[in-house]
């Protein structure tokens, strides 16, 4: 009984410990330029926030933040000046996403020709769960079941019978014995 | 029941490889699809004309090339003497200018003095050089990286953007008939 509620405990742990490294990112800025916000940490903030959440078109599994490469420098550039001219976060995110497409957009906007990106995930997610569950609380049916394979047959239970009487039998003609 | 048990637990156990079998297949696939490390992106400019623009001709800095220059049909092609590829694509790109095809070239992010030097050494397929020093134009076309060639119909409208090294092969397999499709 212990020894079960052991593996069950595990089973529900598993996945817990697996997603929970699903979480550790390893975040890093290239932080080749120095541009100057003249002390004005908001408008850095911003800075940050829009680099990070922006996808380098030629280095493609990396944000803009992220990149040397040319275009990223470039793009880093322009969202800086950007902001300087005082522009809105929407607005430079438009005048971005107008010259290089949605791609550069980590957060690309629902359309048809993105659903599967959006809820794809959420499918396989629910599949996993769907599975997770049956092997962890796998309903009443299972343990039923279990235990009807480990009820004895009745030549089974003879024999169980047999063995503990003939056990405590022994035992006690040896307990006799050395009286 | 015994059995069946033992039935789904083998089904899961295989799961993991069924699964590494069908990502062997996607990466594969787009392996062969991509041809190369990267993606080759829809322009988000198609469909729109040549962005509004003032700069100077490369090899007369007193001349002056806006977006009226470029009403085609004609190839905006992007370059620069820091590009490798540039130098494999410039046979291909005199070829296409002894047809008669017009290429504007777009001179990206580069040094004067080293673009002129590539023009004498490697003569010249452009009719008409923009001196884009600092990449604005390139940056409002959604260029990121060379080379890359726009084609422009005749009412300045791009109509197709490659990303990449143009070739006779690609030129016969696709590029020719947007090219004549430019001037329909």
């Amino acid at each position: 009984m212990i020894f079960k509620n052991v593996t069950r405990l595990t089973w529900v742990l598993k996945p817990v410990l697996v997603l929970s490294l699903m979480l550790v990112t390893l975040v890093s800025h290239a932080t080749f330029d120095a541009f100057d916000f003249g002390g004005d940490s908001q408008l850095e903030k911003r800075f940050w926030q829009i680099s990070e959440t922006v996808r380098c078109p030629k280095c493609q599994n990396q944000n803009i933040s992220g990149s040397n490469a040319m275009i990223a420098q470039d793009m880093r550039k322009k969202v800086y000046q950007l902001i300087m001219e005082g522009k809105q976060d929407d607005e430079i995110y438009t005048y971005l996403v107008d010259r290089y497409g949605d791609f550069v957009m980590y957060d690309p906007p629902v359309k048809k020709k993105t659903w599967l990106l959006w809820f794809g995930p959420l499918f396989i997610l629910m599949g996993l769960i769907a599975v997770w569950y049956r092997k962890c609380f796998g309903g009443s049916v299972n343990s039923q079941s279990a235990s009807r394979d480990e009820a004895l047959t009745e030549a089974e239970q003879k024999r169980f019978l047999k063995i503990t009487q003939d056990s405590s039998g022994h035992s006690t003609s040896d307990e006799g014995r050395k009286a | 029941m015994m059995e069946e048990q033992k039935k789904s637990n083998k089904i899961i156990l295989l799961a993991p490889f069924l699964l590494f079998l069908a990502m062997l297949g996607v990466f594969w696939y787009s392996m062969g699809k991509g041809g190369g490390s990267s993606v080759e992106l829809p322009s988000a400019r198609l469909g729109k004309p040549v962005p509004a623009f003032e700069l100077t001709s490369l090899l007369d800095s007193e001349t002056r090339v806006t977006a009226e220059d470029l009403k085609g049909p004609l190839l905006l092609n992007v370059w620069a003497s820091w590009c490798p590829g540039c130098y494999t694509e410039h046979g291909f790109l005199m070829v296409l200018q002894k047809r008669g095809i017009p290429i504007v070239g777009l001179n990206y992010k580069d040094e004067r003095q080293d673009a002129l030097a590539f023009i004498e050494k490697f003569k010249n397929p452009y009719q008409q050089i923009i001196f884009d020093v600092d990449g604005s134009l390139g940056f409002d076309l959604g260029v990121y990286g060379a080379p890359e060639t726009y084609f422009v119909d005749s009412k300045g409208t791009i109509k197709h953007r490659h990303v990449g090294i143009m070739s006779e092969a690609l030129w016969e397999a696709e590029h020719g008939a947007i090219w004549r499709g430019l001037s329909e």
